[in-house]
């Protein structure tokens, strides 16, 4: 596998003795679909923008395409589409200013790809950008974002401000599109219906770590939630050291803990083991699952 | 909670009194330190019309402050009392302060004008911003900047065209911003022409406009002291767009693009200053002398007015020294005062003195010397009256003199911009963030105000001086000599680009949603 991305051992925090990265490391090969999960305040932007070289990692490092984001900033970005989670587009100019500015900066800009994307969201190139809602201005952002063809697309909260026939559409024919002709597609989403048209590698972060880090397909398949009662006074610690388990939180009188592998092998397993009545498992939605694994671990209890 | 007591709350919270409270903790600095200076004004030219451009760059309120279960009228006052509240306050207590050190009550009247410049300011600026309608906006933009034009005339009349200039550029530019013509579009065309407004308007916000005019302005008042304030300007070398940032251009083009409109203006205006004051203009100091053997012999000659970064000073409790030429004949020098609006400063005196009981030789022997020091080389009152009528100037009204300012201004320029950016080095990380946001305006203004305290005679004298001998030891090929000081500056360039390339920046669109 040729690496695009390398994230090695990254660290980062910014106030002192609070990481927000704390040795995130993992990469990205060629062409490949990764989707960038986790709460709000895990590090995803923050990781993006590493990758961007906007902000510098204060341990470990990172290479795109073999090269120092922030020593050779200019050739990776080069070769990067990239939108910003809070994208504000420079106001006072409009569409056609700021597609003929990424024509200069890119040679290898598309304006076949740049015609059809402007017709599909309906955006005019005389639209004056202050003039345009929030998603208008996503759309454009957009545009300008992949019209290069880069051979790699980061896209912080793609969809965020997009309705949904319009975020299905740039899903689905714009980034698939790209993704066909081996653009790789680097994206953080809170939306996991997104997260699963795109399909691809999750990578799930959570207190500054990597938590997970597996295909879809395998996520899919190979995880399950255990639910537990706590009346067995079974502690948080035990579950959590069996063999798979990925986390353990109390929810009103059960514990629910993340397995990776089959709900019945699982259960075998936890019969075994715990020796208690009362335990299920079961195949959850991945929605469900990123809750489950990053949810609150104070206990729920009903008041 | 009573209407008072909320909308006071609000304007505790109020974002907008940050700023207010840095220009009003400095104003009262200046007052105690530098009021007896021209320094001072520069508070009440530079302060409001940086206040004034911020004020209308930043949105009426934000959707959140409208979504409060708040009047309108409460948001507006908390937001007039957030701007003029620390201002006052620091006024006041900068006034009372100097007459408890025993300054006369007339030492009020600057700080009241300032303060009713800066409440006009704030007033008519949040007028324009709650307007209803665009006319209503427009006239009150216009009437806060016809009484911004109004207020410097009555302050510095002789430096009207300049400062007046300061405020009508911005508002041309801004009209232009506005209503300029969309430029004809066709796919045929060279890229790189529509490219760049959209680059321009990230890299230069319209506040660039306030800030040509003044640093234009501080080129052609060569005023050492006040070049400090262009750390003001330079506070947004680290604050850039996320858009621009995502694109690839390099950091070397983002740096010096947003140097430029600082550096390019002030090199123009330095290169025009000799044309818009001489050496008399700070020699504004009462001097009892009658030098009678002068005028007696040879009337008053023109041009030898000593500046007075030639003065030497003393101690106050003594008298000045004797001057003594090489033959043993001596002069003692009346003690003469730099005096600035009617306070007192430090005694000084001029190292040229003739008295009237002196020879001729010695006032022979003065006037070389003075000639020389001035003129570069040694003239008699005849010579020198025929090398003025020639084109003759003092030496550092001269091309080579010139040269050497600017580049000493540009380094100190350069030296602002790399306390700038190492506010935001990554490498600095280790310093607390409020210690390090101090380095770009805080430092070098508190150097000032420390210098001016300890040694004002040589903060104002200093820099003429060492530029005057840095002169005298730079190669005489003026070429050389200019490739010289060149090569002098590359050194700062490149700590300025390195440390630039490794900065991270403030989000620019955060500052201003």
């Amino acid at each position: 596998m040729t690496a695009i991305l390398e994230f090695q051992n990254v660290s980062r925090s910014f106030k002192s003795g609070v990481p927000v990265l704390n040795g995130v490391t993992f990469a990205m090969a060629e062409g490949e679909v990764l989707g960038l999960l986790g709460r709000n305040g895990a590090g995803k932007t923050t990781l993006i923008r590493i990758a961007m070289g906007m902000l510098f990692p204060h341990q470990g490092g990172v290479r795109v395409f073999g090269l120092s984001p922030t020593d050779e900033p200019v050739a990776v970005k080069k070769r990067i589409g990239y939108v910003a989670e809070d994208q504000i587009l420079p106001v006072g100019s409009n569409i056609a200013d700021l597609i003929s500015l990424h024509r200069y900066l890119f040679p290898s800009w598309d304006q076949a790809l740049e015609r059809q994307l402007l017709d599909r969201f309906r955006l005019s190139r005389s639209s004056k950008i202050k003039q345009l809602s929030k998603g208008q201005a996503r759309q454009a952002a957009l545009v300008c974002a992949v019209c290069h063809r880069p051979d790699l697309l980061i896209l912080d909260e793609p969809a965020g401000g997009l309705d949904p026939a319009a975020r299905r559409e740039f899903l689905e024919t714009s980034i698939q599109l790209l993704n066909r002709e081996g653009t790789a597609i680097l994206f953080s989403s809170h939306h996991m219906t997104d997260v699963e048209r795109l399909g691809g590698r999750i990578v799930l972060l959570d207190d500054g770590k990597v938590r997970l880090d597996r295909q879809l397909d395998q996520i899919h398949e190979d995880h399950c939630v255990a639910m537990i009662p706590r009346r067995g006074i079974v502690p948080a610690a035990a579950i959590e050291s069996l063999p798979g388990c990925l986390r353990v939180r109390p929810v009103f009188d059960d514990w629910h803990a993340v397995f990776q592998g089959a709900p019945d092998a699982v259960h075998r397993q936890l019969q075994q083991s715990l020796a208690i009545d009362g335990i299920r498992c079961v195949s959850v939605p991945l929605e469900e699952l990123f809750v489950e694994l990053v949810g609150n671990d104070r206990p729920v209890e009903v008041a | 909670m009573n209407a008072l007591a909320l909308t006071l709350v609000l304007a505790w919270r109020d974002p907008a009194r940050n700023l207010a409270l840095m220009i009003g903790l400095f104003a009262v600095l200046i007052f105690i330190v530098l009021a007896p200076y021209a320094g001072f004004w520069v508070t009440l030219l530079i302060g409001p019309a940086f206040l004034i451009s911020t004020n209308l760059s930043v949105p009426t309120f934000s959707a959140f402050e409208r979504s409060m279960p708040v009047t309108v009228p409460q948001l507006v006052w908390s937001r007039v009392l957030a701007s003029l509240g620390p201002i006052w306050i620091s006024l006041l207590l900068g006034v009372l302060l100097m007459l408890l050190t025993g300054q006369q009550l007339s030492v009020a009247r600057q700080p009241v004008e300032c303060a009713a410049f800066f409440t006009a300011a704030v007033c008519l600026t949040t007028l324009a911003r709650l307007s209803a309608t665009r006319m209503t906006e427009r006239i009150w933009s216009l009437l806060a900047l016809a009484a911004a034009i109004l207020t410097l005339l009555y302050l510095t009349p002789t430096a009207a065209f300049i400062l007046t200039s300061a405020v009508l550029v911005p508002v041309a530019a801004k009209f232009w911003w506005t209503y300029a013509p969309e430029w004809e579009r066709h796919d045929t065309r060279p890229a790189v022409g529509n490219a760049l407004r959209p680059l321009l308007r990230m890299v230069w916000p319209w506040r660039t406009l306030v800030i040509i005019p003044l640093a234009a302005w501080l080129g052609l008042d060569s005023s050492w002291s006040l070049l400090p304030f262009a750390g003001l300007f330079l506070g947004h070398l680290t604050v850039q767009h996320p858009y621009l940032l995502g694109l690839p251009i390099s950091r070397r083009h983002i740096l010096w693009a947003i140097l430029a409109p600082v550096i390019v203006p002030y090199l123009i205006g330095s290169a025009f200053s000799p044309r818009f004051q001489g050496p008399d203009r700070i020699a504004n100091f009462t001097q009892p002398s009658p030098k009678s053997s002068w005028r007696e012999f040879y009337g008053n000659p023109p041009g030898l007015t000593v500046p007075l970064y030639y003065f030497q000073t003393y101690e106050t409790q003594q008298t000045p020294p004797r001057i003594v030429a090489p033959w043993g004949e001596s002069a003692q020098p009346t003690p003469s005062t730099a005096t600035y609006n009617g306070g007192s400063y430090q005694v000084t005196y001029d190292p040229y003195w003739v008295g009237p009981e002196n020879t001729d030789r010695f006032f022979e022997w003065q006037f070389a010397r003075a000639t020389r020091t001035i003129y570069g080389k040694p003239f008699t009152p005849p010579q020198l009256r025929v090398a003025l009528r020639a084109g003759l100037r003092p030496v550092t009204e001269q091309p080579r003199a010139q040269v050497v300012r600017m580049a000493f201004g540009t380094a100190l320029l350069l030296t602002l911009g790399l306390l700038s950016a190492l506010s935001n080095w990554y490498r600095l990380r280790a310093v607390p963030r409020r210690l390090r946001a101090l380095l770009p305006f805080w430092l070098p203004m508190i150097a000032l105000i420390v210098a001016a305290t300890l040694a004002p005679m040589l903060l104002l004298t200093f820099v003429p001086r060492l530029l005057v001998g840095l002169s005298a030891l730079l190669p005489s090929n003026f070429a050389l000599m200019t490739l010289v000081l060149l090569a002098a500056l590359v050194p700062l360039c490149w700590a300025l680009e390195t440390v630039f390339q490794e900065i991270e920046f403030s989000d620019k669109s955060k500052e201003t949603a």
